[in-house]
């Protein structure tokens, strides 16, 4: 039987196995200029293309396992440019630009992978909230977690869906706790 | 006298038919003849429906018109990961009304994965006179309000379960609907619910109820509340707790663990969100008779957890985050040589690099350490085909291995090989295995691996896997006992279903998600078997709008003897003989 290439844009195992050798990142194309979103066009019909779906206009890719889609887009990197001529489209190895978007806390993600019940997502959501793509799961309503602060008498909930950084919710901490005197 | 040696009393039958429970032999002794099945019919008692339209209502009450109990599934497994949209299906209530007329003595309703009003636990509260059991098992579209109505009516109430369940959490107050003079709570699991429930009128339904065994009390029930509800329930053999976490303070803690000592028959502990590590030992004192802990939820270092694994010497199921780490897990397999299932769970799942240290090498541990572990749940990101094969030859035994590499695609970390041969050992030397979850890199030579020793396996979980039609192939056309395939992300298309159309009829279930299955295809599948429903999905939009060599998002064919369901949303439409399309 013939392989079948699937529409969500696979390679074959056998490409698959050689990539792995590459260091993908030195050859890494890129459409516009680093730091810009480009959009991703897509030629296949109708359905989700699954994997490479799931990355979000960011091509950083970290060079293993998603073999087959970093191939995808190496190979048929028309297949994602714009029409016109992009000038900064430069096949040549790309040197490592220095980030000025801050680098994800998370990989971009694939729906229902890795397989977690939502439950157990969501109990977990004490972390950093990570980059979902659109139709990913939604943000739980509330995100409560009962905060601590040592020589402070009773706990305190707060909602961590109302701070979107760091810094604003050490200042709320603060703000939170500053009645206290130790 | 003669005919005396041929016919039994139908009650002599009867009695004897009382005896056999499992579906299975029921099942068997329905076929022996018609005056047998007859007698089966009115004497059966429990009913499991493992796909709720396989069959419907008036089917099943018009077989079996004296059902004490009913346990029915709805959505297919991957709605756990997101894969199924809102609106699929798996819609309880039909079920609920048809039970509420005919089975007025029904007293067990079990539910997983069904989408569950309140109109329906209003139902099930003023209905059945003798209820006693419900559990609700990953449902959704209920809220509080339902809960209270059970709570007010169902004078009988031995078990309710809502694991999972995701309950719309609008006021604690219903817990205060089980009336005074209500006593007889066996099992109350509320770990799902997201707001407080009212603690006073929850420590006085604990107190009053001498036969309470099961007590999950949700992430809001403070630890400081424990001791109290514990001390109310000293016959508890299953708990779980609140939040783990209080400020620090001595009184708190030697309370806590008073209360813990006091519970002598306590098995199964459960719970532990936000864990402060230094109450941890306040249930040292019952580690040794623990047979089940679930800490999958306790962000815990290693050491904690080292130190209170290393206690349970009775342990048989351990739920754990890869905090444990692969230290842990060899300390594990050392202490706890009961151990029959572990399932490790990532704290980090999306972060690009590994954030502890558990790799293959714990899993291998507790392979070589734990003689009677069978079934397995492993997350982690690096697999070799040398760690799986010595798996499979230390434990031979295995009977569900789900194995989850977080990256798609890993290859065998060592080799950079397909990890073919590994997941092959484990098939080849797992003969009772009935449950596997594949990851990693893998080529169609899994699967011919699989086809050719996964003569016991029920269940199969494939995920970014294979190269063609043959993969599916071998499963199909392998595997005997096969009950329920599925699949996503694969480049599995036409041929092989098409080939193997008939084996569908023999499962409960395939799934195929992301796949390269044509829509042309599916509806050939829809014609050629009248008693399998092929459903399509795409939420993009009517599968004839496109050409017919175009893959359908999502495909899920299921044996039926109901014929095509009526209450599908619009994006999904049902292959039928005439191959007409439901204009949406």
């Amino acid at each position: 039987m013939s392989a079948e290439k699937g529409y969500v844009g696979l390679g074959e195992v056998g490409e698959m196995e050689e990539s792995i050798g590459l260091n993908l990142k030195a050859t890494e194309l890129r459409l516009g200029l680093p730091g810009s979103e480009s959009p991703v066009k897509s030629t296949s019909l109708g359905a989700k293309r699954g994997f490479s779906d799931a990355i979000d206009g960011k091509w950083v890719l970290s060079g293993n396992g998603k073999a087959g889609s970093d191939l995808a887009l190496g190979k048929d990197a028309s297949l994602f440019s714009p029409p016109s001529d992009n000038t900064n489209n430069d096949p040549l190895p790309l040197p490592q630009p220095s980030k000025p978007i801050p680098a994800p806390a998370a990989k971009a993600q694939v729906v229902g992978w890795p397989p977690i019940r939502s439950f157990r997502k969501n109990s977990m959501a004490t972390q950093p909230p990570q980059k979902n793509e659109a139709d990913a799961e939604p943000k739980p309503g509330c995100l409560y977690v009962k905060v601590s602060m040592d020589g402070a008498p009773y706990l305190r909930k707060m909602d961590l869906n109302n701070y979107a950084s760091y810094r604003d919710l050490s200042s709320a901490l603060e703000k939170m706790f500053s009645c206290f005197t130790l | 006298m003669k005919k005396a040696a041929y016919s039994f009393p139908e009650e002599v039958l009867e009695h004897v038919f009382s005896f056999i429970v499992s579906d299975k032999d029921r099942s068997s002794i329905s076929l022996v003849c018609k005056s047998w099945y007859e007698i089966e019919r009115w004497c059966r008692r429990k009913v499991f429906v493992g796909n709720c339209y396989a069959v419907s209502p008036p089917i099943l009450i018009k077989r079996f018109p004296e059902l004490r109990s009913v346990t029915l599934k709805g959505k297919p497994h991957f709605a756990d990961f997101n894969l199924v949209p809102e609106g699929w299906g798996g819609f309880a209530c039909p079920w609920i009304r048809a039970m509420a007329g005919a089975y007025p003595w029904l007293e067990e309703i079990r539910l997983k994965r069904m989408v569950v009003s309140d109109e329906s636990l209003e139902i099930i509260a003023k209905s059945f006179r003798n209820f006693k059991v419900l559990v609700l098992s990953s449902c959704e579209g209920f809220t509080t309000e339902g809960l209270a109505a059970i709570a007010a009516n169902c004078r009988n109430l031995r078990e309710l379960d809502l694991r999972e369940s995701e309950v719309e959490d609008l006021s604690g107050r219903w817990l205060s609907d089980f009336p005074d003079s209500y006593t007889s709570l066996e099992s109350l699991n509320i770990s799902c619910l997201g707001n407080e429930v009212n603690l006073l009128a929850l420590e006085r339904l604990v107190s009053r109820c001498p036969n309470l065994k099961t007590l999950r009390l949700n992430r809001a029930v403070p630890l400081d509340r424990l001791p109290n509800l514990l001390r109310g329930a000293p016959q508890l053999a299953e708990l779980g707790t609140g939040a783990y976490t209080s400020e620090m303070r001595p009184d708190v803690f030697s309370n806590l663990a008073e209360a813990f000592a006091g519970c002598k028959q306590l098995k199964t502990l459960s719970g532990f969100w936000d864990v402060l590590p230094s109450y941890l030992p306040a249930v040292y004192p019952i580690c040794s008779q623990l047979i089940s802990l679930n800490l999958s939820y306790a962000t815990v270092q290693s050491p904690d957890l080292i130190k209170l694994v290393s206690l349970c010497e009775k342990l048989q199921k351990l739920w754990v985050l890869d905090y444990i780490e692969d230290d842990g897990l060899e300390v594990l397999a050392a202490s706890c040589k009961d151990l029959r299932e572990l399932r490790v769970f990532p704290s980090d799942p999306f972060g690009l690099e590994p954030n502890v240290a558990l790799t293959e090498q714990g899993l291998v541990s507790v392979s070589e350490g734990c003689p009677k572990l069978q079934s397995v749940l492993y997350f982690c990101r690096q697999m070799s085909n040398a760690a799986l094969n010595t798996i499979a030859r230390n434990r031979p035994n295995l009977t569900r291995f789900r194995l989850c590499i977080i990256e798609p695609r890993s290859p065998d970390y060592l080799t950079l090989q397909p990890l073919d041969d590994g997941f092959g050992a484990i098939v080849e030397h797992c003969k009772d295995l009935r449950r596997l979850s594949l990851s990693g890199l893998l080529t169609d030579r899994v699967f011919e691996y699989i086809g050719t020793y996964g003569k016991k396996l029920e269940m199969l979980s494939v995920a970014f896997a294979g190269d063609s039609d043959l993969g599916l192939h071998h499963v199909l056309s392998g595997c005997d006992n096969l009950r329920k395939l599925e699949i996503r992300d694969c480049p599995f298309g036409d041929k092989a279903l098409l080939a193997n159309a008939a084996k569908l009829e023999t499962m409960r279930s395939l799934w195929m998600s992301s796949c390269s299955v044509s829509f042309g295809a599916c509806k050939v599948l829809g014609q050629k078997m009248p008693r399998l429903n092929v459903e399509v999905m795409d939420e993009s939009g009517p599968p004839d709008s496109r050409p017919e060599s175009s893959p359908v998002e999502k495909l899920y064919v299921y044996r039926t003897v109901a014929g095509p369901r009526l209450d599908m949303p619009g994006f999904v439409w049902t292959m039928d003989d005439d191959s007409a399309l439901r204009i949406s």
